[in-house]
């Protein structure tokens, strides 16, 4: 992972600025020139730009103490559709291509960082907090959407009883974080202590219970939306099919990474982007969640080899750009509109859950009996969403079309708050509980493998 | 076939050629010039087995052309060197007269045999003979690197050919940057003659070049250095097919520029010629899938004349370099052993067909095919007979069967 730079000089930071205006001013004028770009034109050059301009304001942003990871979302934003218009909305779906390899590698990073060690030593945390953020965060979320729901007009004409469903429906997806921000900040911060170690467990075991909780709060959804309706367990065939499917293809994957780290080692990087677009395609084929088949090919790499160091080191080495190009496409994808529109309900919704995960995080803390760093600090990295609930929020409005979307555009708009906002608080708890590795200052290139380098 | 799948397959194909081609253990093996992998391509595309489709090859192409970008700049970065010995003034010089002399003597011949015997005329005739002047006009360094490596070459005319190869590849990056722009992307808002889009096109390489330079200046870190050249290149690629002209120009020069201004020449090189290695392998069978012998009129013909063509001028180019110092031992086979053309001519017949789809594009693509394949039959042994003659190689029982010598390579590579 690239660490944190030493403190950089001023003359520094004013190239970085001028590179960073130059860059807008060139794609401005790329635009300009041929306001009708190709598709492929477009696709490449957005990538390009984003990952230079979300670099550069990444290294801006540090100058007021603020995550790289603002500074991908903030450049994304800027250039996006809903700005400056730099960056297509089509090219910015396009984009997705991308992410897919981005998903992969940071779901087996999150899995090779989660050291069964560590799960052991925090079990009756981990236990604790899962149970009590499922339960308030859910309770107190469906209650504030079954009381917000007036001002919400994808409700219109739905019982009480139904909003009741629908709250449950929202609940669940706020009971959801981000794995991906999770990782984003602690590859930046490079941060080691219990409040890391406790997120980073939390963050990435809570997606399994996310998923049955989903598959729950639907089966109900549907008969209280439907009073009369058969009692389906379809979703749980297909859930169980999921998981199973999922955790199966993701020990064999550990394995395999495994023995060609063991044996062969070399040109990691190509094997990695091969299994990660391929083996998402075949995983979506077959209806099995990519996120978690890595995240378990990690964990088994990590805990049940030697090699786990070989494929963190192979993976943190794509990260500065990995991540930037995750999160400054998800800025451009960002809905500005709408949150506009919406912002006074996400607002509300957005401070709901937080102060829910607080109040959660302190029972459940006081209940296993943390330490006080978690106790203190612990809440603040549960707070991040990003792309598992938009996912989520995709598979709700695909499966009730009629208030789906409705709902999916509110997500989107609470998740942007979150999005934004939850980094901040985690980098901010790091730091303040002298987490943060000790200015490493920058490391000479030539100490280092280069990525694509065996 | 679907695109994941072959998306999938150029991935192994990557694999493969960092350890073929970048491998110390294995380098030295297949063909000089890879030709194998073009045929291979030939043979899963869409107008032999038809494994690949039209439209899967079409859905790829974005990642083609960031291939072939990323080909143009590492060869930016490396250009002027032969590993860590820089290329003398003269001798690039030469190698630029030498190539351009190239590029006009095979254009010329072609431009004689479009006008008798096909239907380009005026703006599509010139694009496509500055098109086979490109693809026509360089000596493969991975052929001549071949050679050196498995027959542990070394000495003066070893150096003469390595720098010769390496640096004419400044002719034909130019040459498609003009071609490019002579058939600009219709709607632009900024009129500007060819001339002035080439300059633009370059010197957008130049100002990318010169921003990367002035943040790797300041950036130690590799992760983040890896984002700043990605970055710099994807831009680059984004803003040429933009304004429809040649990424492969712009990514060159902006390769260039890095290496001159950032400072770290050695770091950047180190750097990104493992991902060269991988990129190769993919390019070439790409190309060869896209090989089309339908669209080009009389093809037997036109192969004929070009052949004849790059012949005549490596010969006469081969005469002319044995007048210098490096050169004067290596008899009449020097000419011939600056045939091999490779993964550039390919990358180059490539990013033209995918430019020009069509009689121009496939007629260039052709030609790049046609020049490959030729070059990997006589070049190599040609060049091997030079290197000989000039006591520069092992004895040849060394290498009688194919087999490496067991003497380490002359110089990194």
């Amino acid at each position: 992972m690239s660490g944190p730079a030493a403190p950089k000089s001023a003359t520094v930071r004013l190239t970085q600025l001028v590179t960073l205006v130059a860059l807008f001013g060139l794609l401005w004028l790329g635009v300009r020139v041929v306001p009708e770009a190709q598709g492929m034109a477009a696709l490449v050059g957005a990538l390009g730009f984003l990952l230079l301009a979300g670099t550069l304001a990444s290294e801006i942003c540090e100058v007021v103490g603020l995550p790289h990871l603002t500074g991908y979302i903030a450049a994304g934003v800027v250039a996006g559709p809903h700005v400056l218009h730099l960056i297509e909305h089509h090219t910015v779906e396009r984009l997705s291509v991308v992410n897919t390899l981005a998903l992969a590698l940071i779901a087996l990073a999150g899995g090779a960082e989660l050291r069964l060690a560590d799960l052991r030593a925090t079990a009756k945390s981990l236990l604790s907090a899962m149970i009590f953020q499922s339960l308030i965060v859910l309770a107190v979320t469906t209650a504030a959407f079954f009381v917000l729901a007036r001002f919400m007009p994808f409700t219109a004409g739905i019982s009480r009883m139904g909003l009741i469903g629908v709250g449950l429906l929202w609940g669940v997806l706020a009971v959801s974080r981000s794995p991906s921000a999770t990782l984003a900040i602690l590859s930046q911060t490079r941060a080691h202590g219990p409040v890391a170690r406790f997120t980073l467990a939390f963050v990435m075991s809570s997606d399994v219970v996310v998923l049955v909780m989903l598959a729950v709060a639907m089966m109900a959804a549907r008969q209280l939306l439907d009073p009369t309706a058969q009692t389906s367990f379809s979703d749980f065939e297909a859930l169980g099919h999921e998981l199973l499917g999922s955790s199966s293809l993701g020990i064999t994957l550990g394995l395999v990474l495994t023995f060609y780290l063991r044996f062969v080692s070399s040109e990691l990087l190509v094997v990695l982007m091969a299994l990660g677009y391929g083996m998402t395609a075949g995983l979506h084929y077959l209806r099995f969640d990519p996120l978690l088949t890595f995240l378990i090919a990690g964990f088994v790499v990590q805990n049940f080899s030697r090699q786990g160091q070989k494929l963190l080191h192979a993976v943190e080495q794509t990260s500065a750009i990995v991540f930037v190009v995750f999160f400054a496409s998800a800025g451009a994808h960002l809905d500005v509109p709408l949150l506009r529109s919406l912002w006074p309900l996400a607002l509300g919704l957005a401070v709901i859950r937080g102060a829910a995960t607080w109040l959660a995080h302190r029972a459940s803390t006081r209940v296993a009996d943390d330490p006080p760093a978690i106790r203190r600090y612990g809440s603040a990295g549960l707070m991040s969403q990003a792309g598992l609930t938009l996912g989520l929020s995709m598979v709700i409005a695909r499966e009730f079309p009629t208030f789906g979307p409705g709902l999916r555009s509110l997500c989107i708009a609470v998740v942007a708050v979150n999005e934004v906002i939850g980094p901040i608080l985690f980098k901010l708890a790091l730091d303040r509980n002298g987490e943060t590795a000790p200015d490493a200052g920058p490391r000479a290139a030539s100490t280092e493998q280069p990525p694509l380098a065996s | 076939m679907s695109s994941i799948l072959v998306l999938v397959g150029l991935l192994v194909l990557a694999y493969l050629g960092s350890i073929l081609v970048g491998g110390r253990s294995v380098r030295g093996y297949g063909l000089p010039s890879g030709s194998e992998w073009v045929l291979l391509g030939l043979v899963v595309g869409p107008h032999a087995l038809g494994t690949v489709t039209r439209p899967t090859l079409s859905a790829l192409e974005p990642l083609a052309l960031v291939a072939l970008a990323w080909l143009a700049l590492v060869t930016g970065i490396d250009y002027g060197f032969v590993g860590p010995r820089r290329i003398r003034l003269r001798r690039l010089f030469a190698a630029v007269v030498l190539s351009l002399g190239s590029a006009i003597g095979v254009a010329g011949a072609f431009a004689v045999y479009a006008q008798t015997f096909t239907t380009l005329r005026g703006h599509d005739l010139l694009i496509a003979c500055i098109g086979v002047g490109a693809v026509s006009c360089e000596t493969t360094r991975y052929a001549v690197r071949w050679v050196a490596e498995r027959y542990a070459a070394q000495g003066p005319l070893s150096d003469l050919v390595a720098d010769i190869a390496d640096g004419d590849d400044i002719v034909p990056l130019v040459a498609i940057t003009v071609a490019f722009t002579l058939d600009p992307t219709p709607g632009l808002t900024l009129v500007l003659p060819f001339w002035g889009l080439a300059l633009a096109t370059l010197g957008t390489g130049a100002l990318l070049g010169a921003l990367g330079s002035a943040l790797l200046r300041v950036e130690l870190r590799v992760t983040q250095t890896w984002g700043i050249v990605l970055g710099a290149a994807l831009f680059g690629v984004g803003i040429a097919t933009r304004i429809g002209s040649s990424a492969l120009g712009l990514c060159f020069v902006l390769g260039l520029a890095l290496s001159l201004l950032a400072g770290r020449r050695e770091e950047l090189r180190a750097m990104v010629e493992p991902s060269e290695h991988s990129v190769i392998l993919p390019v070439l069978v790409l190309a060869g899938a896209y090989v089309d012998f339908d669209a080009p009129a009389r093809v037997g013909l036109l192969v004929a004349v070009v052949l004849a063509a790059r012949v005549a001028v490596k010969w006469t180019s081969g005469a002319l370099l044995r007048l210098s110092r490096g050169g004067q031992s290596a008899g009449p086979f020097l000419g011939f052993g600056l045939l091999p053309s490779g993964a550039l001519a390919m990358a180059f017949g490539l990013a033209f067909a995918l430019r020009f789809p069509g009689e121009v594009g496939q007629t260039v693509l052709v030609v790049a095919l046609a020049v490959t394949l030729f070059g990997e039959l006589f070049g190599p042994t040609a060049l091997l007979f030079a290197l000989r003659r000039a006591g520069e190689v092992d004895a040849p029982t060394s290498s009688r069967f194919g087999r490496r010598s067991d003497r380490p390579p002359a110089r990194a590579p």
